[in-house]
Formats: structure tokens, C-alpha cells, sequence
């Protein structure tokens, strides 16, 4: 037996040493800041309460929510000029879980001072890193972990926002014993010749009158709101009655079409108080 | 105020947290034992009992039995569909491999294509040993024939598998084997063929012989003996080509003999259908 | 090819000090090159060794009771022996029959609707299907963290003893990857490494090309991978197929074209296993297509469904098709847990 460790070839440790290096002077010769961005989820005009609180969609349906949860990732910065900071892959993934305050408050570091006019994203995630590598799935991605509950197995992919709860509008047919309903999206397109629906969604959103400056080694915060009756409401009012469940299939694509609005800005934002969530960073690690 | 449906979750919640708990302590006790004991030793308690599985699994030919529009061709060439395949094994005897004859006690039951739970016929109380024999009978004997209705449960009711008879109210007697369906060949205007096959042998009460149509069918497991252990309850994987019933011995034309109702006729049928029963293989798990 | 496969492996050696003591995976010389990507994941003994000891583990289930091996048994070229669709766990019924675990490097997609591209991703359907294993990825990483063994072996393949789902996915393909059948008596014959067909074998592999049996079984994997109607009639359940994953109309029946390699000994055949013999199979080749929604052009013809085969034909196919069968692959003791 001579096995040895991935990690001890000492001229790999040097070289990334040294890029480590390199990649620091870069970012304090480029002077940079960290962006908070404070997700609330709310249901129209009204908090989102899990469970305990009643909402109406457009359709006229009651319903009370008890999971809502999603994928945002591939963050751009845009600057006055219209030039663009893309935050590096690798640490732009995030799963915003409403029962997981922490994961409802994300940081984006390292980026370049300066004043920002808005701020895109993908919602869900990006055919490419759907198609990626099991090694390169790592944090929220990471599909027995922290993103064990946003992938099917069977139809290989994320899922890219996930809403369940009761209506009393939920039909009791077929085998349903419970007014659950669940929205499961999905579907990244498929790989090359093998084509399935594409619902991936791209938020952009303007911060408006606000300057948004990023100073140096300081971290500015802004808010974004995330509207979960969207689902629902939009080009396609759904009816619970007659889609209380959606886990991919052909009408997936009216909620995904729905919910591409679910996002707007927020305004600049306080440090939250302690006990709101440490935040994090990069993949939600 | 009150919502019109509710969240039972928070108590669920705390029920699983305690049967998880449990299961945790009980998969601990579990890995401790097994850990003792590092060979597990194939033991045969002399005086404990276990189960075993007969499961039927129907086919005509070699293509997957499915009631309804699957097409097949029997040995005269005629093609045909399935509507029906039921029949009655009775007096199961299990051999072990020293010789020794095991009788299930009371054991009558009815295989049903239609009814899948009836594929299965899960026997209980076996002594533990290995078995390399099953037989049993393709019927009802003439004893349960005449019995009591009191004694007449399970399979044996009649009233209790729907309006798929398989007692004949005019002679008394139970339909051991029903096989019918379509073909194109048949000669009634209906092109049905119905092969109803019963006959005990008669005599009840004084009543006239019919012919006696019981068969014993004897099944060598092969290589690999069924093992009935407490943990262990072995499943007997019988395929039954309804096929070999219209072909072998005697070759079946639905357009010679499109229907069989009564014990006289029934022989060339019973002649084939003896040999529809093969072993295919035995799981011990 | 195999060359420049083995060179690229062997560039790689100086970086990953992971050891590459056994060639434990070889491109065959009638093969073409792998469709997957061997240098993402590099196979070391170790490696395959973690994998083989998974797929035997029945830790992978939901109450440790069944294992890959339950469902992919060796000697039936890792299909299901005897089963029209498979057993799962508290024998629970699945809706489609095990396909056989063979030569999964060349395979461009994964189970009979191609939902998974990538076979690294492929036993996460098992694991946490309810008819099947009925468990979590997560809770069997959990379960193997806690083992007192596993996270040694996980450091022999990997470097350390972190127990990651990428190891865990990578390790069980590596050893899949190995699953590589090759030495049947038809390799034998094309490779001219002795072996010889029979007459009447020479002429089932003729009438295989002549009927177009090779159209869609192609190429020395015996599969072209792609999706196809093969006209079964719809009596034993509407399975959508391919339909199911790309939600395309188009798609709807089709399913994957599956290798012919061992198929003498993979019975029952079709997604749904509805045919217990080759005799069967080519009957319904022969007779039994039916015209459903897509149906491959290849059996429609000039108006006639099927490809006309005459009873001697049919034998002559099959008997060709035993030549695909590889003892070697169905007893190789490497292959099982010891």
C-alpha cells in the first residue's frame, strides 16, 4: 500500500499558495466590499407566515403555506454605465429556505467599491452547473446535504422553487388524503440533444433612486422581497382546485412564468439583530 | 379568526421525533447484537415455525399475462386475448429435503389474474426446515366440496371475489380452473372462448359420478431449497403459462371448441394445464 | 485509442497520488472510446473496491435491508433475475424492469427514459425511490459517517476520511465502470482471439444486419442510445417512456435502446419485462408490433408493421445473440463482494 493524500503534493500547496497570494494583493489593489442582500418573503402585501396564516390568490383560493423555498444564483452587480460585476460561480449559489432564517440573509464578497444601480440573478439554477459534475455540487447544490430536498432523482435535476402547503380548495381524488397541494419547479432544458423543458428564470432588478455604493472592507445592505403568492398569481392565475399539484410536468411552465416576477428590490437595508441568522456566503455552506 | 383548515404538524412532529428516537435506540440495540455474534449461524429452531410465499406468476407463453387487449397466439395458430385466468390450488404439501411431508392445514385458495394481492399465497407455520418439494392441487377437493358453508371462507366463498364465479350453483361444485377471452377465431357470434373446468367426481348425497378432473401437481424446487427460518420466509417464483393449457398434450382450437362447461368435456384441457406449473426460482429472504 | 486513454491517465498520475496499482478499467479493442469522462474521475483500486463494497451494502436502503446486488445480480449481467419489474424494499413493486449494469462507460444516458445523463448521478434514483430503496442520499451518507469502517475505505480512495456525496457517487461508478463485458464468444470472433461461430450463428449474425435488428442494436455496444417506439402493444400499461422526462409528444413510448450484451441471460426483456424468452421478443418483431403514437419508422415499412421474419430466421438471430453472452463478465470473482 502507497496511498497518499490528494492534498500533500507540497508543489500544488505552493502553487496555491502563491495564486492565494496573488488573488488577495489583486483584491486589496481593486479595493472591494461585501453586499448583504436580505431576502423577506412575504405573501402579497402581508408577511409570509408558515402554517398559521390564511391567504387568497387571485383565483379566489384559500391557502396557508408551510414550506417555501428556492434557488437563486449567478449574482451581476450593474453599474451606472451598464458594465457589470459577475460575482465568481463558485460562490454564487444560494438556497433561501423560509423556515431557515440564516439562509434568508446572503453576503457577496469581494466586490469591487464603487456605486451599483442594480442587481440580476438566476432563479434557480444554471443548465450548465444542472449538468455539472457531482463534484462541483458542493454546498446548497450538494444533493445528499443541503440541497437534498431540491433534486429529482429520477428526472435528473434541481428543483428550482418549492412551495407546499393546505387549501381547503385541494380536491380529495385519487389517493390524496389531505388538502395539500405542492408546487415543485423545475427543468433546466435538458443536455445537448436531449431536450426537456427549459424553466430556468432570470430576475433583474433596478435599485431605483437608490445609490447603492459599495465601500471598501464595508459591507452594504439592501432587501429584496420575494412574492410567494407570484406562484400563483400573474400571466396564469392558477387554480388550486385544478393544479393542486405541480412537480414538473407541461403546466410547471405557467408558474415558472408566474413566479419570474416574484422578486423586487427592497431598499437599503439596517444590520438585522443578532438572532436573525448569521448570514452566508457563497454556496450556503 | 379560525382557520377554516389546520396544521396538524406540531404534534406529528413530536410523535415521529419520539419513534425516531426509538427506532435510533432500537437500531443501536440491533447493530450491538449483530455485532456479537460476528458469523450468523443458519439455525433451524426444531420447534418454531416460519412462513413461505407461493407466488403465481401468470404468462401465456413467454410473453407477461394482461388481461384485456394484449394479443397472443395459441398452438393452432389462432390469435387470441385474455379476459379471465383464475384457479383454485388446494392441499399445499411442502417436502423437506430428508423427504419428510408437511401438510398446510385448511389451505384453499383462489389466483386470480384480476386480483393481484391473490398472485401472492403467503402460507404461515411452517415448521422451519429447507424444503425441495412443493405440490398441491389444481381444485377443491371432494371433501370441501361438500362441506358445510360455514367452512367455505377465503377463496372458497363464493360471494366474496364479485360476480367472477367460480362455483357452479347447478352441479355444486367449484370451477377449478376459468381461462377465458377473445379471438377472432372463435366460433360463437360473441367471439368469446370460456373454459370453465371443475369436476370432483360427483356422488354427493347419492347424487350421480361426474368425471374427476383434481389433479396434484408435484414441483421440485430445484438447486436451491426454500429455507423457512424465523427471519427468513421464503417466496417460491411459479411461472404459469396459460398457454400450455390450449397446447402440449391436446391442441385447443377456439374454432373446434370455443367453450367448455361441464366436467366430461373438461379432460383434454385438465390434461394440458397439469404441466402449466414450473418453478422458476426461489429467494430466501 | 486505448493508448491515448492510458496516457492520459498516466499524465494525470503525477498530480493525484491516489495509487493506479491494477488496470482495472481497459477500453476493448473492438470498442470505441468512452462517452464517460475517466478523467473527472479517476479509477484506483481503492476506489473501485469502496464502490463494490456500496453496491453490496444493503446500509443504502431505508431499513438496511436491500442492496444494488438485490436488484443487479451478477450471473443475469446485474439485471433482476426473473422479474418482470423489479422488487424493492417491503417488496414493493417498481413499475419498470432493472436494466443490466455492463459496459456503462459507453452509455450516454441512464434507465429506460434517459432521466439521468450522467452515471455518477444515477444511483441517487434507487437510493430514494419508494419502491425501490425508499431512503435518502443524505441519510446514507449519514450512515456511512457514522460506520466504523467506511470512512477508512473513503480515505484510501479519496485521500481523507470525509464521507462527501460527490465520493460516495464517484466511488460507486468507479466500480460500475469496471462492470466492462467484452469476452464474449463473438468478441472472440471479431477480435480473432479463437473463437468461433457456428454456421448457424454466422448466419443469425447476418440476418441480424440483413432484418435491421443492427439499425437501432448497433455498433459493438448493440445499441445506437437512443429512444425509440418499439411498437409494444399498450395492454400492459401506458408508460410514457421518454415522454414522461422531456414532457415532448414526440417521445411519448419511446424508450431506451437497450444493448443486446448478454441478453441471453437478462431475461424478462422490454421496459416492462412482458416477455420472458427471446422466442417471445422475436415474435413480437415479427408479429406483435402494434401501431401506437410514435412508433419507430423502422417497423412500419411499406405499410406492413414488424419486420417479417420466417420461424428458422428467428432462431437463427437468437442463436447469434447467445454468442453475446460473456461467462467471463457473469463469473468474474473481482466483481462481488468477498
Amino acid at each position: 500500500m502507497h496511498k497518499t493524500s490528494y492534498n500533500h503534493n507540497p508543489m500544488k500547496t505552493i502553487l496555491l499558495f502563491v495564486a492565494s497570494i496573488l488573488v488577495a494583493m489583486n483584491t486589496v489593489a481593486q479595493k472591494t466590499g461585501s453586499v448583504e442582500i436580505q431576502f423577506d418573503n412575504v405573501v402579497g402585501n402581508q408577511d409570509l407566515v408558515l402554517k398559521d396564516k390564511t391567504y387568497t390568490n387571485a383565483n379566489g383560493d384559500e391557502f396557508a403555506v408551510s414550506l417555501f423555498q428556492y434557488y437563486v444564483s449567478n449574482f451581476r452587480l450593474t453599474r451606472k454605465d451598464g458594465s457589470e460585476y459577475v460575482v465568481p460561480q463558485d460562490e454564487s449559489y444560494f438556497l433561501i429556505r423560509e423556515q431557515r432564517p440564516e439562509t434568508q440573509r446572503i453576503v457577496l464578497k469581494n466586490i469591487p467599491k464603487g456605486t451599483y444601480v442594480g442587481v440580476s440573478f438566476v432563479i434557480g439554477v444554471d443548465s450548465l452547473r444542472s449538468a455539472s459534475d457531482v463534484s462541483r455540487r458542493q454546498g446548497c447544490l450538494d444533493v445528499g446535504g443541503e440541497g437534498k430536498d431540491m433534486y429529482w432523482a429520477w428526472n435528473s435535476g434541481y428543483i428550482f422553487v418549492k412551495m407546499e402547503g393546505r387549501s381547503p380548495q385541494v380536491p380529495m381524488t385519487g389517493n390524496r388524503k389531505d388538502l395539500v397541494f405542492m408546487y415543485h419547479i423545475g427543468l433546466f432544458g435538458g443536455m445537448g440533444d436531449k431536450k426537456t423543458l427549459n424553466n430556468i428564470k432570470a430576475a433583474n432588478l433596478s435599485f431605483g433612486a437608490d445609490k447603492v455604493r459599495v465601500k471598501t472592507d464595508d459591507i452594504t445592505r439592501i432587501g429584496i422581497k420575494t412574492d410567494a403568492s407570484k406562484l400563483l398569481n400573474g400571466s396564469t392565475n392558477v387554480s388550486i382546485a385544478a393544479n393542486p399539484s405541480v412537480m414538473g410536468g407541461p403546466y410547471s411552465k405557467h408558474i415558472a412564468d408566474n413566479y419570474a416576477t416574484m422578486f423586487s428590490y427592497d431598499g437599503l437595508k439596517k444590520e438585522l439583530p443578532a438572532g436573525k441568522g448569521a448570514g452566508v456566503v457563497g454556496m450556503n455552506e | 379568526m379560525s382557520n377554516l383548515f389546520y396544521f396538524p404538524l406540531g404534534e406529528e412532529t413530536i410523535i415521529s421525533m419520539k419513534s425516531i428516537l426509538s427506532f435510533v435506540v432500537a437500531a443501536v440495540l440491533a447493530v450491538t447484537i449483530f455485532s456479537c455474534s460476528k458469523t450468523e449461524v443458519d439455525s433451524i429452531d426444531p420447534n418454531g415455525t416460519g412462513g413461505l410465499t407461493l407466488e403465481f406468476d401468470n404468462y401465456v407463453g413467454g410473453t407477461n399475462m394482461a388481461l384485456g387487449t394484449a394479443q397472443y397466439k395459441n398452438t393452432a395458430g389462432e390469435s387470441f386475448t385474455v379476459t379471465t385466468f383464475n384457479y383454485f390450488v388446494s392441499n399445499i404439501e411442502l417436502t423437506k429435503e430428508d423427504g419428510t411431508v408437511v401438510k398446510v392445514p385448511n389451505s384453499y385458495y383462489l389466483v386470480r389474474e384480476a386480483d393481484p394481492k391473490s398472485l401472492n399465497v403467503s402460507l404461515t407455520g411452517i415448521p422451519q426446515a429447507n424444503y425441495a418439494k412443493v405440490a398441491f392441487t389444481v381444485g377443491v377437493d371432494s371433501l370441501k366440496s361438500q362441506a358445510p358453508v360455514t367452512e367455505r371462507t377465503g377463496g372458497l366463498d363464493t360471494g366474496s371475489y364479485g360476480t367472477d364465479n367460480m362455483y357452479w350453483s347447478w352441479n355444486s361444485g367449484y370451477i377449478f380452473m376459468k381461462l377465458e377471452g377473445i379471438s377472432p377465431a372463435s366460433t360463437l357470434s360473441s367471439k368469446a372462448f370460456q373454459y370453465h373446468i371443475g369436476g370432483y367426481g360427483g356422488g354427493f348425497q347419492g347424487a350421480a359420478k361426474t368425471a374427476n378432473n383434481l389433479r396434484k401437481i408435484t414441483l421440485p424446487l430445484g438447486t436451491t431449497s426454500a429455507k423457512v427460518r424465523t427471519t427468513t420466509t421464503p417466496t417460491v417464483h411459479l411461472i404459469v403459462d396459460a398457454a400450455r393449457a390450449l397446447g402440449g398434450t391436446n391442441t385447443i382450437s377456439f374454432a373446434a371448441t370455443p367453450t367448455v362447461h361441464s366436467p366430461a368435456l373438461a379432460k383434454p384441457i385438465v390434461d394440458n394445464y397439469v404441466n402449466m406449473f414450473v418453478v422458476d426460482h426461489v429467494h430466501n429472504d | 485509442m486505448v493508448c491515448a486513454l492510458l496516457a492520459g491517465i498516466s499524465s494525470c498520475t503525477g498530480e493525484a497520488e491516489v495509487s493506479l496499482d491494477t488496470p482495472t478499467f481497459t477500453v476493448p479493442k473492438n470498442f470505441p472510446a468512452p462517452a464517460y469522462a475517466l478523467d473527472r474521475n479517476r479509477i484506483t483500486s481503492a476506489g473501485v473496491e469502496l464502490g463494490r463494497t456500496l453496491f453490496f451494502d444493503p446500509k443504502l436502503s431505508r431499513d438496511n435491508s436491500i442492496s444494488c446486488a438485490e436488484c443487479h445480480s451478477q450471473p443475469n449481467a446485474f439485471t433482476h433475475h426473473g422479474h418482470d419489474v423489479s422488487h424493492g424494499i417491503d417488496n414493493r413493486v417498481g413499475t419498470r424492469n432493472s436494466l443490466p449494469i455492463q459496459n456503462l462507460a459507453w452509455s450516454t444516458s441512464f434507465f429506460w427514459d434517459g432521466g439521468v445523463l450522467d452515471l455518477d448521478l444515477v444511483p441517487v434514483a434507487p437510493i430514494e425511490n419508494p419502491l425501490e430503496m425508499d431512503e435518502t442520499l443524505y441519510n446514507v451518507l449519514e450512515k456511512l459517517r457514522k460506520d466504523s469502517t467506511y470512512p477508512k475505505k473513503f480515505k484510501a480512495a479519496f485521500g481523507t476520511e470525509e464521507v462527501t456525496t460527490a465520493r460516495f457517487l464517484q466511488a460507486l461508478s468507479q466500480y460500475m465502470l469496471t462492470l466492462v463485458s467484452a469476452n464474449s464468444r463473438y468478441d472472440k470472433y471479431v477480435r480473432n482471439e479463437g473463437g468461433t461461430l457456428s454456421a448457424d450463428e454466422l448466419a443469425g449474425k447476418q440476418l441480424f444486419v440483413q432484418k435491421g435488428c443492427a439499425n437501432c442494436h448497433a455498433g459493438e455496444l448493440f445499441t445506437d442510445n437512443k429512444f425509440r417506439n418499439n411498437g409494444l402493444s399498450l395492454a400492459f400499461g401506458t408508460d410514457l417512456g421518454r415522454g414522461r422526462i422531456t414532457e415532448a409528444p414526440q417521445d411519448n413510448y419511446t424508450f431506451k435502446v437497450p444493448s443486446l450484451r448478454n441478453v441471453g441471460v437478462s431475461y424478462p426483456y422490454m421496459h416492462d419485462g412482458r416477455f420472458r424468452t427471446l422466442e417471445a421478443v422475436l415474435d413480437h418483431y415479427a408479429e406483435g408490433v402494434t401501431e401506437t403514437p410514435n412508433l419507430d419508422p423502422l417497423l412500419k415499412q411499406n405499410g406492413r408493421l414488424g419486420i417479417p421474419m420466417t420461424a428458422g430466421e428467428k432462431a437463427s438471430i437468437i442463436a447469434f445473440l447467445k454468442t453475446l453472452t460473456d461467462e467471463e463478465f457473469l463469473k468474474n470473482p473481482q466483481f462481488i463482494q468477498k
